[in-house]
């Protein structure tokens, strides 16, 4: 669906790159997490990859034509959920996307559908003006998916939302994956990206190395270890750490589970945060 | 040309609706715009009052024809402000970059909004020239397809320039220094034509000379000095919006 093949771009004035040689593949159906420090380049991938940065070098594709040589009919095939707002403040919820839906040629989704899809239906004659930052994200959102598009690009579509609302949001991501929608995300938010995303990619210095399911990733940076918690009659607490391989076979386990007085088990495979901050670096520019 | 798309009925009928609910629902924005308009109003209504007061008492004789110029573009020049306000809000309110992921493109909404401003421009200073300037038709079409472009330029200004709305505001009253500008052409001396480099003196120009059988070069002059200025301040605004 999208072919970067080693794209560098600099911005102008800028003396570092901000892509060097990155190079990544979207296929179609899946929802991809694009991840990575604060100024690491995730908001320009996107940008290039819809067309609307000039002057890169190497090859880019999407929907297998050249990006920049694509006709505008291109936008008809994507829907841009943008980082901030990009609504017109004195119109009401309603009156934007009647707006943004006649920019767009062909069938566009009823405006009163989408925003029943991210709760907004009661807020449709409120002007954008009035919106909290979460509330004009989801708008945002029922913007990008006006057109109906085949893929979307979402740029930290959670910004600004409670947990409750960001999990409703999550929800709302597969559901329009199931219905066949190819997604390109960038989030900050790492237990997002696990939950969501089928591959994740990580963005350091202008490239994406690190690119692999979320579950094969945490497996591959943490450790083949279970570790259980107990307690005994007299109360006292013990944690132990036995190796994953061969546990049905392992006489200590196996006694362990047996004594009873188990707690709690994990596996201590790493969590995305811990690949994060292994692959990007642990702080945050 | 997906750009020029902007002009099918539907899409520019939508357009044209937003805009309108937005300067409807911020005052400021359509008082200014009245207000400017009161001015040519109030100069027709109390022309022979403004006249005599002026003969009386500075012996000055047809003072309000002085007053003509800055009547006839300052309506236009509020136009352009209030264009150039509207723009910078789409750019930094973030519509121009939702618009430009649009099958219109951030070129198609500056191809819709210039014609807009164009037009607004154009019909408010043919009404100006139907009450202020009736004696000569001639040069109506002229002076009106000028003073609109006064209008564009006002908002590539304010676009080109104004980092911010803050900054908008505070260019607005620089700018409308420009409504004073057609008063060099009243110096009778030749000298007065170094004041051409602004286009907003050629409107002067046309105005209180252009009765002595000059007006033909004076006028392509003036369309020359207008496009130049235009396409400079659009190839600025349109490099500031990306």
């Amino acid at each position: 669906m999208i072919t970067l093949d080693d794209v560098s771009f600099t911005y102008p004035g800028s003396a570092e790159p901000t892509l060097s040689g990155l190079s990544l593949d979207l296929i179609k159906g899946e929802v991809f997490g694009l991840l990575g420090p604060s100024g690491s380049g995730k908001s320009t991938t996107q940008r290039l990859a819809m067309g609307l940065l000039r002057g890169f070098s190497g090859k880019a594709t999407v929907f297998g034509d050249a990006v920049g040589k694509v006709s505008r009919d291109f936008y008809n095939r994507i829907g841009v959920s943008f980082e901030l707002p990009t609504l017109y403040m004195r119109l009401t919820a309603l009156e934007n996307l009647n707006l943004y839906a006649s920019l767009y040629s062909g069938t566009t989704l009823k405006p009163m559908d989408l925003l029943a899809r991210v709760g907004l239906e009661g807020d449709a004659n409120k002007r954008v003006s009035a919106f909290s930052k979460g509330m004009k994200m989801r708008l945002n959102l029922c913007r990008a998916l006006i057109n109906d598009p085949d893929l979307l690009f979402l740029d930290e579509p959670t910004t600004g939302q409670d947990p409750a609302r960001a999990r409703k949001t999550r929800d709302l991501i597969r559901e329009l994956n199931s219905a066949g929608k190819t997604i390109f995300l960038t989030t900050h938010n790492m237990a997002e990206a696990d939950e969501i995303c089928h591959r994740v990619g990580f963005l350091v210095e202008g490239r994406a190395d690190v690119i692999d399911t979320p579950a094969v990733l945490k497996k591959r940076h943490g450790e083949n270890i279970l570790q259980v918690v107990t307690r005994s009659q007299k109360g006292e607490r013990q944690v132990q750490r036995f190796p994953m391989t061969g546990l049905g076979e392992n006489d200590a386990f196996l006694s362990m589970v047996k004594a009873g007085g188990v707690e709690t088990m994990h596996s201590l495979e790493a969590s995305l945060d811990d690949v994060f901050i292994k692959v990007a670096g642990g702080t945050d520019a | 040309m997906r750009a020029l798309s902007v002009f099918q009925p539907g899409r520019f009928w939508a357009l044209l609706r937003s805009d309108a609910m937005s300067v409807t629902r911020e005052p400021v924005l359509l008082i200014n715009f009245f207000v400017a308009l009161l001015l040519p109003i109030a100069i027709w209504g109390a022309r022979s009052t403004i006249d005599d007061y002026a003969t009386q008492t500075f012996n000055i004789a047809n003072f309000s024809q002085y007053l003509l110029p800055f009547a006839l573009i300052l309506p236009a020049l509020i136009i352009g402000w209030v264009t150039g306000m509207l723009l910078l809000e789409d750019r930094d309110d973030g519509p121009l970059l939702a618009l430009e992921v649009t099958l219109i493109g951030k070129g198609g909404f500056l191809l819709y909004r210039t014609s807009i401003i164009f037009v607004l421009g154009f019909l408010s200073s043919l009404f100006v020239l139907a009450m202020l300037l009736p004696d000569r038709p001639g040069v109506h079409l002229l002076l009106a397809i000028l003073t609109a472009q006064e209008a564009v330029m006002t908002s590539f200004i304010l676009v080109a320039l104004a980092g911010n709305k803050v900054e908008g505001l505070a260019l607005s009253k620089v700018v409308n220094l420009l409504a004073l500008v057609p008063l060099l052409a009243i110096i009778a001396s030749p000298l007065r034509l170094l004041g051409g480099i602004i286009p907003s003196f050629w409107i002067g120009e046309i105005i209180f000379q252009g009765e002595t059988g000059t007006l033909l070069p004076v006028g392509v002059l003036a369309l020359i000095v207008h496009a130049g200025a235009l396409l400079l301040l659009y190839r600025q605004a349109t490099r500031r919006i990306g």
